[in-house]
């Protein structure tokens, strides 16, 4: 059975945990805020709202054709799958654990 | 990647043809149809629905043909009808496992925006239930078999 300083030990942990995120670039054919909004609606559609929520995606900048979004690493399965499937034609081209890192590949 | 001949030869890049060429060319290329007919004479047959052709190709399947699947042809689906397309993509693989055929995933676009990331195929097969190093491996070897049978200079 637990100790009291078991369980102390294992919430300081889960507040010392941050989820680990990913920085995807995407090329994409309309409006930034289009593609987000079809990706989202795609990945709530195949993978529930739910895990979307859970993916935490978010449009953190766009440059004409490319956006680059962050999500969850966790989720991040779903969300190129969610990419890849998507009617609005968008292509991943990059990915990377760094927005600086990223920027300097594009 | 694959492509149909335009007339230009482009390294790197695998052609579809509709038969085979009347000469030796220059270039690699592997015999494409859509027609479950063509299953003899062909390295890869399109397939849009595996359930409806699957008896048929059962038939007529030989060792070492392609099954492609379009992956293009999702993007309008809805969900419901997505998820049935990946387990039909299960099933096509365990008959492939089983029969010797070479499972393959398309992308189908037909412009750069259509293309699709090697991650984001990768994904896709995870996501299928196959795992995508074992399945690259498979289908450089299939790739490797196919091109070879036909003529180059």
């Amino acid at each position: 059975m637990a100790t009291d300083s078991d369980i102390k030990k294992s919430n300081d942990l889960m507040l010392k945990r941050k989820a680990k995120k990913r920085y995807v670039s995407i090329m994409h054919g309309g409006r930034d805020i289009d593609s987000v909004d079809a990706l989202t609606r795609r990945c709530s559609d195949l993978f529930g709202t739910i895990a979307t929520e859970k993916a935490g995606l978010r449009l953190i900048c766009s440059d004409e054709n490319v956006i680059v979004i962050r999500c969850r690493l966790a989720k991040l399965n779903e969300v190129l799958v969610a990419i890849a499937l998507t009617d609005f034609p968008l292509l991943t081209l990059d990915i990377s654990a760094s927005l600086r890192r990223l920027k300097r590949r594009l | 990647m694959g492509s149909c001949f335009d007339g230009k030869i482009h390294e790197n890049i695998v052609y579809r043809l509709p038969g085979v060429a009347p000469s030796a060319v220059r270039f690699p290329y592997i015999i494409v149809s859509e027609r479950i007919d063509d299953a003899e004479s062909a390295d890869l047959i399109t397939v849009a629905n595996f359930r409806h052709v699957k008896e048929m190709i059962k038939k007529k399947a030989q060792q070492g043909l392609g099954l492609e699947f379009l992956i293009s042809e999702t993007r309008k689906m809805n969900g419901a009808a997505v998820a049935k397309w990946l387990v039909q993509i299960y099933d096509a693989y365990s008959f492939c496992e089983r029969t010797g055929c070479q499972l393959i995933l398309s992308s189908g676009a037909n412009s750069t925006l259509e293309m699709i990331s090697g991650r984001c195929f990768d994904a896709i097969l995870n996501e299928i239930g196959i795992d995508p190093e074992r399945h690259w491996q498979e289908m450089k070897k299939w790739l490797q078999t196919a091109t070879s049978k036909r003529v180059m200079i």
